[in-house]
This record gives structure tokens, sequence and C-alpha cells, in this order.
């Protein structure tokens, strides 16, 4: 099902995987927690009109049993209430007042009747009678008493700390004490205190009744931080918020305390309280008393929604993701399946079938265009092979008549050696050793009569055959042009007349002609734009014929050739050449050149002609170094006997 | 498996005691303690619990006081043969005529601190004038002590049982026992750092609190040194195994119905062990010092609780 390593799809799986990854990543991260500070604040909103719904609700109540006492206070204050005046407001409140469980007056000492030291009322209720009774217990001593002795230290009313009931019937009370005054001569004096004392069974059941989520609950602490209500029984009255936080070690439970017994209100984090896990309360004070109602809420639960959600999101997103690898590499597959037939058939092709079937393809897209640039390139392809065939071919039979121009040059120069077996007063030897194209070199030597022997040697300028049919034509003209007692100059010059007509590619040739009676020894020559000639004596002296006679032929007919004669001696070598010696290249396209030609003259004295030529093209080759030889080279070497 | 070798042989040693005492010679006596259960007594439970009283012989009945009867009643009423209480107390009941004899101190130091809130008072020159309470059942000579040696002429507030009036503002500052209402202020939202407090002991008034007391004709030398020797091995125990004496402490106070604060317990059994070990003085375990005994003696003078005079000897029976 995964794709390959090194795939395509792979690719572009791990490419279009991993971003859609980090997007949705991103995006789910931001929704998680701003839908959670969106929970929170909506959470806190809910809190806070929770709490304060039931903070009004319970006000409403203590509040109303507050004012009981108050009035009885002024009623107190503003007359002088008798005995049975007082038991009588006091019954009065306790049967008119539900939550009222009792009711007591008690006075300073001797503040009532100047002979009692106690003077105190208390009317209470008990199993559902109304019961009259007094607090004048010596060893009660009620003015320590915190119900007496707070208020008249603080002179203000007072709710006190919760506590049980005295009949130990279970029920948390709390006693309101409001102190009443005597104005005695313009100085109000502390005169004593009026309690309710409430029963707090319906605080318990209201707060109780409070139920966030599953397992959130609320609860009231006291002034002291003392528990009122809580769900867990064993905490009330027993435990202060700031004992729990040191029993279960939690510091943030004491800061928490700290705030809500100052009065109050605010939302906040609170790690494993009495509910084990996360969670976050709500707490804000009553406004009748210094209680606090706090609500707690548990992150689970406050969360549970968003985490469903989240849950949801995170299995649609690896479904999704799941499903976007599977396309991915079906797409993939289905556009990489041509590039794989191509990839196929450019190896065919390669290999030499330019006319590979190529895969079908009908679409518009790169894969179509792709396919139009291969079969435009397979038909350029075929036409470019038919073309090279053809080319090929014409080359072919080309060189094949470049070969025969070369074979009939070579058959134009005498080639059989010695050429004059019957004659000892001669020794004559000659090679024209072509480059790789035809060239343009001649020599040649025939007897004019018994005596007389003409030699020369030529070179067209130019390669190919243009410059061979020159050649042929310049030869054919100069065996043509020599009739008896004809001197050299006076061939040449004819030769050059001729050659000039008709010479449209203005090529030309130089020409070194000689004549040599091999009696007399005497030789006339005529040299067209030649390289001079040597002749190396029997006692190895070297001379160089530098006289020149004109221009190369074929060009120019300005003035007419002359002519130079030389009187040779028994045992010279006449040494003609062309340019291809003494410009013979080696590699690094340094030239053979005169001094190193003349050095080789120097060793021939002793040798045969064929010798001579031998040793000197042997040194040329060791200079070329196999260099490819670039121009015509040829040697003629004629011994006089 | 060797702790559970050790307790399997306590056990053995324990059940054979109990054995051997069983229908014979078990000395029965009633020992009363000053107040109703709680971890200031963890020593005489553990000493009951783990058999430490049978091993030296006896067999001791527990009694608690509480708001209608005192140790001291229970004592001098002959319904107890011994007694617990505080040195103070102890010396005004003699000089009144009580024939009581200390046995044994156990409490070496003052306990008693006195609580301020730090913003009003932060130190003793602020207390001058000052509305301090006190428990009206009588602690308050050694405050008077304090307050006339450095003439800070307080008012005196007498309160009942709670330290209510100090926490809604009533008072400027109360007395309170180090080992009980000091933790109770704490718990009631007060950190530390916001209470200015003067320990008693600090100040020359180390009267140290704690003591067993009888009636000088029923005293045996050998008997009652068994007997306090008992309760100091109990009470050994009791502070190296805190967590099991807490347990009785809570059996104790749910069987008498007295609501059970962990924390607040601990906090007593901790603070009573710094009570009974003090490094400071040099004194033989249950021991009373002669010196600590002129300091009460001294100070209640001071107050004319001293009806008639007694001398140290004719106060204090137990080790020297």
């Amino acid at each position: 099902m995964l794709p390959k390593k090194n795939t395509f799809a792979f690719r572009l799986n791990l490419y279009v995987v991993s971003s859609i990854s980090l997007i949705a990543v991103i995006i789910f991260t931001s929704f998680y927690f701003i839908s959670r500070d969106i929970l929170l604040s909506m959470a806190e909103e809910s809190a806070k009109n929770i709490t304060e719904k039931y903070v009004n609700q319970i006000d409403a109540v203590i509040g109303k049993s507050a004012k009981i006492p108050y009035n009885i206070a002024t009623v107190i204050e503003n007359g002088n209430p008798k005995e049975e005046e007082l038991i009588a407001l006091l019954k009065n409140i306790v049967t008119n007042n539900e939550e009222v469980y009792g009711s007591a007056i008690a006075f300073e000492p001797f503040g009532f009747d100047e002979n009692k030291y106690f003077y105190s009322h208390y009317v209470y209720k008990s199993k559902g009678e109304i019961v009259t009774s007094n607090l004048n217990d010596p060893k009660y001593e009620y003015f320590y008493q915190d119900w007496y002795q707070i208020p008249a230290h603080l002179e203000e009313p007072v709710w006190s700390e919760p506590y049980y009931d005295e009949g130990g019937g279970n029920v948390v009370m709390t006693t309101y004490s409001v102190p009443f005054y005597k104005t005695e001569n313009g100085i109000k004096k502390f005169w004593g205190i009026i309690t309710v004392d409430i029963a707090l069974d319906w605080l318990d059941s209201l707060v109780s009744s409070i139920k966030i989520y599953e397992t959130g609950f609320a609860f009231v602490i006291s002034y002291a931080g003392t528990f009122v209500t809580h769900p867990n029984n064993d905490f009330i009255l027993n435990h202060t918020i700031f004992s729990l936080s040191e029993e279960y070690n939690i510091p943030d439970l004491r800061e928490i305390g700290k705030k809500m017994i100052k009065d109050e209100s605010g939302f906040r984090e609170l790690n494993g309280v009495t509910i084990k896990e996360d969670s976050r309360i709500y707490y804000t004070p009553f406004n009748s008393n210094n209680w606090s109602l706090g609500v707690i809420f548990p992150d689970k639960e406050l969360y549970a929604d968003l985490n469903n959600l989240s849950l949801i999101i995170i299995v649609i997103g690896l479904f999704g993701l799941v499903f976007i690898i599977a396309t991915v590499t079906e797409v993939s597959k289905r556009l990489t399946k041509p590039l794989n037939q191509f990839a196929k058939a450019a190896g065919e092709v390669g290999s030499g079938k330019f006319n590979t079937e190529l895969p079908q393809i009908t679409s518009k897209d790169e894969i179509g265009e792709l396919y139009n640039s291969f079969k435009r390139m397979q038909v350029e392809l075929n036409n470019y092979i038919e073309n090279l065939k053809a080319t090929t071919a014409e080359k072919e039979k080309m060189q094949s008549e470049l070969r025969i121009a070369h074979q009939i040059q070579m058959d134009m120069v005498p080639k059989i050696f010695p050429p004059f077996p019957e004659r000892d007063d001669v020794d004559l030897f000659a090679v024209l050793d072509t480059a790789k194209e035809v060239g343009g070199d001649l020599y040649d030597f025939f007897f004019i009569d018994d005596e007389r022997i003409v030699v020369l040697v030529g070179d067209v300028a130019g390669k190919g055959v243009p410059a061979s049919l020159f050649m042929a034509v310049t030869r054919t003209l100069i065996r043509s042009k020599f009739t008896k007692g004809i001197s050299t100059a006076k061939v040449v010059d004819q030769i050059n007349r001729d050659l000039m007509q008709n010479n449209d590619s203005q090529l030309f040739v130089t020409l070194l002609l000689c004549i040599i009676d091999l009696k007399t020894k005497e030789m006339e020559y005529t040299s067209g734009g030649h390289n001079p000639a040597y002749i190396v004596s029997e006692d190895g002296t070297i001379t160089t014929l530098k006289d020149r006679h004109g221009m190369a032929l074929g060009l120019f007919d300005v003035m007419p050739y002359t002519s130079s004669t030389y009187q040779m001696k028994q045992g010279d070598k006449f040494i003609l050449y062309t340019d291809g010696v003494n410009e013979a290249m080696d590699k690094n396209g340094d030239i053979y050149d005169y001094e190193r030609f003349e050095n080789m003259l120097g060793k021939i004295k002793d040798l045969s002609a064929k010798e001579s030529i031998e040793i000197i093209l042997k040194d040329i080759k060791k200079f070329a170094e196999g260099a490819e030889q670039s121009d015509d080279i040829t040697l003629m070497v004629v011994t006089m006997k | 498996m060797r702790k559970f070798l050790k307790y399997f042989i306590i056990i053995v040693l324990v059940s054979l005691n109990n054995l051997s005492f069983a229908q014979s010679n078990l000395k029965e006596v009633t020992l009363a303690v000053h107040w109703l259960p709680q971890a200031q007594f963890a020593g005489y439970y553990i000493g009951l619990e783990k058999g430490i009283y049978k091993k030296h012989g006896f067999d001791v009945k527990l009694l608690h006081s509480s708001p209608n009867i005192t140790a001291q009643e229970l004592l001098l009423d002959g319904k107890a043969d011994f007694a617990t209480m505080f040195l103070t107390t102890a010396i005004i009941l003699k000089s009144n005529n009580a024939p009581i004899v200390n046995v044994g101190q156990l409490s070496q130091k003052c306990g008693q601190v006195l609580v301020a809130k730090k913003n009003n008072i932060n130190d003793v020159s602020d207390l001058k004038g000052k509305k301090v309470g006190v428990w009206r059942s009588g602690f308050d000579e050694i405050l008077m002590s304090f307050s006339d040696k450095y003439e800070l002429n307080i008012e005196l507030v007498l309160i009942s049982s709670t330290i209510n009036l100090f926490l809604f503002g009533g008072i400027d500052a109360m007395t309170t026992m180090w080992f009980n209402e000091y933790h109770s202020i704490i718990n009631a939202g007060f950190d530390k750092d916001e209470l200015t407090t003067f320990f008693l002991a600090d100040y020359g008034f180390d009267i140290p609190e704690d003591g067993i007391y009888m009636l000088e004709n029923r005293f045996d030398k050998e008997t009652t040194a068994k007997f306090v020797a008992a309760t100091l091995e109990a009470w050994e125990y009791t502070f190296t195994n805190k967590d099991e004496a807490i347990e009785l402490v809570k059996k104790e106070m749910k069987e008498k119905f007295i609501p059970f604060n962990k924390p607040h317990q601990y906090w007593m059994l901790n603070r009573i062990h710094d009570l009974f070990n003090i490094m400071e003085k040099k004194y033989k375990p249950g021991q009373l010092l002669e010196s600590d005994f002129e300091t009460a003696y001294e100070v209640l003078s001071q107050h004319n609780r001293i009806r008639n005079g007694f001398t140290f000897e004719n106060f204090y029976f137990g080790i020297k």
C-alpha cells in the first residue's frame, strides 16, 4: 500500500502529508486552546451567576433573620421593657420565625436589675414546644461567651462562628448577636446583647443542591475558614480550609482560603483538592455576614465536551490523513505510469529502435505535451538518421573518388626504380609520400636524348582534387613542351602561359625544372618560386642552388623566366625536394627546417640515392614523432657517376 | 522481615506479661488527665494500648477532665490516684492546703505564646495598654508578670475557650498554648509571618506545665517511681511512633464525639514532644528542677496567689 522510498509517490506524500499535518496541528492547537479559553470564560461567567444566585438566596434568609434582633434592640433602647415583655418578645421571635431556633437577651452585670449579677432570658424550641429559660448559670458566665463578648468588644452586631446545637441534635447553628445600649446623662453605655440562634440545615440543603456537572460541588466557610457545609460531613465544623490545605499539602488552598475570608471573589485553578483532580474554584462572599461560598468545577468535566470534540476531530483527522496518503499515492502512480512507459521507450530509442511504440496518451496536460515532444523527437530522429545515411553514402562515394584521384596522381609519377638499369652514369631515386588527402606534389624525370635527362619537382598550392588535377595538367604540359634544344626557361615560360589560361580558381605551382647533360655533367635549371635545391659533393661539400628565375607558375605573365647553369662533378648528389620536407611538423607545431635537413645531407655523401632518401625520411618521421603528416613530402636524389 | 520479627517478639513479650499479671499482682490505679482527649495525652493512650503500664505492674484506668470536672477535683475527691496538671495550678492548690505532691514533671518548658497581629504589634513595647485575651480558667499570672516586668499595663480580657474574639479583632493579642490555639490561629487563615509571637519562656517566665501529681498520704516511693517510669517509657514510645499515637488519639476523640482534625493533633504531638525534651536544661527524665519551681512560685507570690507558703521539698517527691 505505502509507496516505496525514492519514488515520486513517496516524495509527494512526504511533502503533502507533512504540510497538511503541520497545518492541521496548528489549526487544531489554536482551536483547542481558544475553545478552552472561551469555555473557561463561559465557565467563569456561569460560576459567577450560579454563586451569585445562591448567595442572594442565602443573603435573603440571613438578612431577614438579622433584622429581628436589630428591631428588638431598638425597642429595648427606646423603652424600659419589663421582664414579662422581654420574655414575650423572645417568644414572639421564636414562634413566628421558622428558621430561628432560639433567642436570648442578656444584660451586663447589674444592668437590668441592680441586684442581679446575671440577668438573661432564653427562649428556644424543643421537641415542638417553646421553652423559656435563662443563661444565668454561674459556671457558664455568659459574659465570657463569644456570642456576648465579641459584639460587646466590637460594638457591632456579629454572626458567630458556626457550632453544633447544645441539644446534640447535630444541627449546625450560628448566632446573630446585636448589642444594645443605654443612654444615661447623655452617655451611651453598653447594656446587653440580643441574639437569635439560627439553625443552618436549610443552608446545608441549599448548598448541597448545587450540582456542578457530575462531581462538582459547593461549600461554605465561615469567617475563620471553618467549613459550614461541605459534601464531606467530616469537614463540617472540624476542618478549616487551612487545616485541609495543611493535611493534604495544597498550598494553593490556603491562598484561596485567605482570599475567601477577606471577602474577595475570584476564579482560579485548584490542583487536587478535596476533589483529587485538577479543578477550578469560584468563590464569592456573602453580603450579610463574612462567610464565603465556594464552587468547585472539575476540569475534566468542564472540558468534557471539548475533549470529546477534540477526540472526534483527531480521529477524523487521522482518517483524512490516511485518505490523503492513499489518494496521493494513487494519483502519483497514475501520473507516473506514462512516465515509466516513456522511460522504457526512451531506453529503447537509445538502443536504436527509433520506431518503438510510444504509450498512448490523449490527455492535454504536461504528460500530453511530453508525448507530443517525444513523438516529434522520434520523427526528427528518424529524419536525421535518414539524412545521415544519405550524407554518409555521399561522403563515402566522394572519398572513394578521392582515393581514385590519388591513385591517378600517383600513377602519373614514375615509380619503377632503378629507372634506367642499363645506364651506369646516373643513380636516381625519388619518393612522393602523400599526406592523407590528395596533394599537389609532383616529380618527374625523362630523357630528351641519349645524354640529357630532365628532372623536375613541383608543388601545387592547395590540396584535394583541384590541386591534383592542376598537378596532372602541369605534368602533361611539361612532357609536351620539350623539343630538341629548348631551354628550361622557355619551357617554364610556355607552361606558365598555358596554366594561366582558364585558371579561374587561381591555383599555382612552384617548379624546379632541370636538364642535366650526363656526359658533360652540366646542368641547366629554372626555379619558378621553388625551394632551392642542394648539391652534395663527394667530399661532403653542400652547395645550395639559390638562383630563382621567376614566381610560381599559373598566376602572372610579367617577365620571361630565365635559367642558370651549374657544372656538376662526378659523385655529386643533386637533391630536389618540396616544402613538405623542410616544413614537416612535430606535435608541438615546430618545423623540421633547413638546418636539420642540411645536417642530414652531410651524412649521405657515401650512400646510394635510395639509401639517402630512406635515412632522410626516417629522420623526418623521427622528428614528427607520430604527428599526422600535413603535406606531401617529395624527395629526389640524382647521383652523378 | 527483621521489623516483623521485632514486632512479633514485642507482641509475645507483651502477651506473656499480660498473662503473668493477669490474675495476680496488677495494681489498679486511676489516672486523671487535665483536659478532654487530644494529642496532649497521647503518651497515656500508648501506655495503655501497648501494655507498657501492665508491663510495669499497673492496671491503669484513664479519666479525662471535662468542663464539668477537673483533674484536680478527681484527685482530691479520691476518684483518681494520679492526676496531671500544670505546675502553676498545682502550686496554687498546694498553697490552699491541698495535700498534693508532684511525683514527676513531664513538660520542661513554658508553652504559652502571646500572639498578636503583626501590622499592629511588632515588639514588646507595642503591647502597652493593649487589650490582651487570656483564659479565664486561670492562666493569667504569667501574663500579668510579663506585663509588669515590661511595664506594659495591658488591659486583660478574660475569654472562655475560643480564639474567635482575637480573630474578629475584639482584642489586640491573646495568650495561646503553642501546641494548641497558636496552631488554630494559623489554621484560621493567619500566616506565621502575619503574626508577632512572644514565647513567655524567652522573657524569663520559663514555667513548665504538665506534671504528675498524687495525694501526699498515698505516696509510696517504690510504686510511684514505677508508675512515673512507665509513663516516661510510654511517652518515649509515643515520640518515636507518632503515626501510631495519632491513630489512638483519633480513636479516643471519636469515642467521646470530639471532632478529630489530623493536622492539628499532629501539630500538638510534635510541640508536646518539643516541650518535653529541652536540650538547654540539665534534668533527669521526669525531674522537676528546683529553679523552675522557684520561678513559678515567685510569679505566683507576686500576684498573691500563694495563700500558705511551702517549700520545694514539701512539694516535689519525684526523682532528684
